[in-house]
């Protein structure tokens, strides 16, 4: 038996365009994971990245009808849009909550003190993130939160292989550099 | 083999752990359907690229007024082609006369060779 292959994610968004609502509910299974993913793992905050996914799905279909097959992946457009929105919101952030303002636990039990130091490197990486150039922070969420390939991301942010090279590894320096200094308080003995 | 700088593995596990995969919950679906429904009621549909053909049958009636002229086509072949008896007389009463062309009559071409010989 011979099977059939899967419509494309373009192939669903032009059949949503012309009015076919299941190919809207077979997209968004397919991409929201994907999008949500990578705004929890850019903005570490739940109700953030939901809003987010909401918003990047949204221009989504209001591109619908204008999308044009062959010029671009779905999910390359989706990267874009998504890293786009988190960084806003990321630099929005800097200068508010900091990692000082965080409550400790009254009666911490052992998992709860796990949580918690997860939490705190989490929120340091995000605020580490939200202070870096907009272009670095982007590359390095790309690379090594989402694991793309460096052709991956140099599709997505529309610039040269060399260039996210030259950004991700600035980014990631700069980063080094920043949390370097708070190691001790993010539970990580110096070696 | 890959080296490990001490002083850098711990961004090695800062990012293996932010990379902890997050599903979107039923709501979050929910509402991203519900805008894809609103979205697609709320943009103007696409134009439709109809062919001149389409446009001139929208132009006449339709397929209904089609119908129609393809009716009295086929009427009128029969007619022409066979017409029945009550039809002649009424012609024949109506113009006063019935003329009759003979277009091949059948010698006309052996005359036409006769001539070309002779």
């Amino acid at each position: 038996m011979m099977d059939i292959p899967a419509p494309s994610d373009a192939a669903l968004l032009v059949a949503y365009a012309n009015g076919d609502a299941s190919a809207a509910r077979l997209l968004a299974g397919r991409l929201l994971p994907r999008v949500m993913g990578q705004a929890v793992r850019m903005l570490h905050d739940h109700a953030e990245a939901e809003d987010v996914a909401q918003d990047a799905m949204m221009r989504l279909w209001k591109i619908a009808p204008d999308w044009r097959q062959g010029e671009a992946q779905v999910s390359t457009w989706l990267y874009r849009v998504v890293a786009n929105l988190c960084t806003d919101r990321l630099r929005k952030r800097r200068g508010n909550v900091r990692l000082d303002q965080v409550a400790d636990p009254a009666d911490p039990a052992p998992s709860a003190v796990d949580q918690m130091q997860s939490t705190v490197r989490m929120q340091a990486l995000r605020d580490a993130l939200g202070d870096l150039p907009d272009r670095q922070a982007q590359a390095v969420s790309l690379r090594h939160l989402e694991g793309l390939s460096n052709p991956e991301i140099a599709e997505i942010m529309d610039i040269s292989v060399t260039s996210v090279e030259s950004l991700t590894a600035r980014g990631k320096r700069a980063l080094t550099a920043v949390l370097s200094a708070r190691k001790q308080e993010l539970g990580y003995d110096d070696a | 083999m890959m080296m490990h700088d001490p002083k850098t593995s711990f961004m090695d596990d800062l990012f293996a752990q932010a990379r902890t995969p997050d599903a979107a919950s039923d709501d979050l679906m929910a509402r991203v359907l519900a805008d894809a429904d609103a979205t697609m009621l709320r943009e103007p549909s696409l134009p439709t690229h109809r062919s001149w053909w389409q446009d001139m049958l929208q132009i006449v009636g339709g397929w209904p007024a089609m119908g129609s002229v393809a009716a009295a086509g086929v009427a009128g072949l029969w007619v022409g082609l066979a017409p029945p008896a009550t039809i002649e007389t009424w012609v024949a009463e109506l113009l006063g006369t019935t003329t009759q062309i003979t277009l091949l009559p059948d010698l006309d071409g052996l005359e036409f060779m006769e001539t070309f010989d002779g």
